[in-house]
């Protein structure tokens, strides 16, 4: 009774951290399109008209921040985090329950440090949101920092959510894992 | 310990924690922020260096590169240039022993004109030449090794994330490292390309693959149309470099 709906609280979360995940990579996908725009921007804007975009550099870096850590949890979702799996996938074939184990103390550990990451960046940001402090040239283009910090924190919080739930998911169907989510079509 | 034997340790420990299957960036990130922990005994200042890392780092210009560079390779892959360009090697080198791979070889150098990275590359050849290579009975493992090996070539190539990465870290003009990339690039594909010919003239048995009788000549449109529009894609990038 008690394990059935522990089963489905993970089921529940797993359900919500992964659309939240897939949102997240969609809008990180936006800003890799609104990244190639400014750049070709820029570059026809600098080269033909001799007006440069003052503020691409900035934008650049933000839209850096923003396509990282909004794809992140959405990566560590299906299992495309690089890691090289050979002993994994070999160890598998001859002991499942061992690979099964190994997978889970992995995903713990990335939890772990997942967490520290949230835990440094915190102060950051509220330091920033209390200061208002930015980069950029004063006068010329300037950009907020603590929206920076802010989806960091967000992105390595929902990490940590996703590592966790694989960890606890990983008990019920151990065999599912590293199987991509999205085969290409190809 | 040293600072010293911290050092190696942690470098032995990344290589064991990869191959034993952690995450890549976790794996660096946890062995980091252990050796700083244990050589400065102080968790703050690990924690710190952690928060300097995650956000400073990220935000490098020269970084910008790499998703844009992410994004035209699948869409190239997407639009299918990889396997034309294929196509059209495989009908040149039809009547070699081996020219199959060769024609991988090849089709791998000029796909990585286009393409910036290696993944892009070993991804679509992967699913193109490998099939084609099982299905005329070569042996898996040449058929895989082939693709697997020059894949290497989308990195050193220009176009090249990988070059902007290390141009960035060593502070040389990425342009140069580009055009430092073009001669090794070719010379290294060369090389592919005679090393299977000797394999198949030396060691044919491993190689496999029969003689291709089926194989139809790709009439001249065909070959302008598979080829004319990668063509007109390294002509504009070139320009724009």
């Amino acid at each position: 009774m008690i394990l059935s709906s522990f089963r489905g609280l993970v089921a529940g979360l797993s359900r919500l951290g992964n659309g939240v995940a897939i949102g997240a990579n969609v809008v990180g996908t936006l800003v890799v399109l609104g990244l190639v725009a400014i750049v070709n921007f820029d570059v026809v804007a600098r080269g033909m008209f001799n007006a440069p975009f003052l503020g691409a550099v900035e934008v650049v870096q933000f839209s850096m921040v923003l396509i990282v850590f909004l794809q992140l949890p959405d990566v560590v979702r299906v299992n495309r985090l690089m890691r090289s799996d050979g002993f994994l996938v070999l160890i598998g074939g001859r002991h499942p329950r061992v690979a099964s184990v190994m997978r889970r103390v992995i995903d713990a550990v990335s939890s772990v440090f997942m967490v520290l990451i949230a835990i440094a960046i915190w102060p950051e940001f509220t330091e920033m949101w209390e200061t208002k402090d930015y980069f950029g040239v004063p006068g010329v283009f300037t950009a907020p920092w603590w929206p920076i910090k802010l989806v960091i924190f967000l992105s390595a919080s929902l990490c940590t959510v996703i590592f966790l739930l694989k960890v606890l998911a990983l008990t019920e169907k151990p065999d599912n894992v590293s199987v991509p989510e999205h085969k290409d079509t190809q | 310990m040293t600072p010293l034997e911290i050092g190696t340790t942690s470098v032995a420990a990344i290589v064991i924690l990869i191959y034993m299957g952690v995450y890549i960036p976790i794996a660096l990130g946890v062995v980091s922020f252990v050796s700083i922990w244990l050589m400065r005994d102080n968790f703050d200042l690990a924690m710190n260096l952690l928060k300097i890392a995650l956000s400073d780092s990220v935000m490098e210009y020269t970084f910008a590169t790499v998703p844009l560079f992410t994004f035209m390779g699948l869409i190239v892959s997407k639009a299918g240039l990889g396997s034309d360009v294929y196509e059209v090697m495989s009908s040149g080198f039809r009547r070699v022993k081996g020219g199959i791979g060769m024609a991988t070889v090849g089709a791998n150098a000029v796909f990585a004109a286009v393409t910036g990275s290696s993944i892009a590359s070993a991804s679509v050849f992967a699913k193109v030449s490998v099939p084609q290579m099982l299905h005329y009975d070569y042996n898996p493992r040449f058929a895989v090794g082939v693709v697997a090996g020059s894949s290497v070539l989308g990195m050193i190539i220009p176009p090249s994330a990988m070059l902007i990465i290390y141009s960035f870290v060593a502070e040389q003009s990425v342009g140069d490292m580009f055009l430092a990339g073009v001669v090794p690039g070719l010379m290294l594909a060369a090389a592919y390309v005679g090393a299977i010919w000797l394999m198949g003239r030396f060691f044919p048995d491993f190689v496999g693959g029969r003689p291709a009788s089926e194989y139809e000549r790709l009439p001249w449109s065909e070959i302008a149309s598979k080829t004319l529009p990668t063509l007109g894609r390294l002509f504009i990038s070139r320009r724009l470099i």
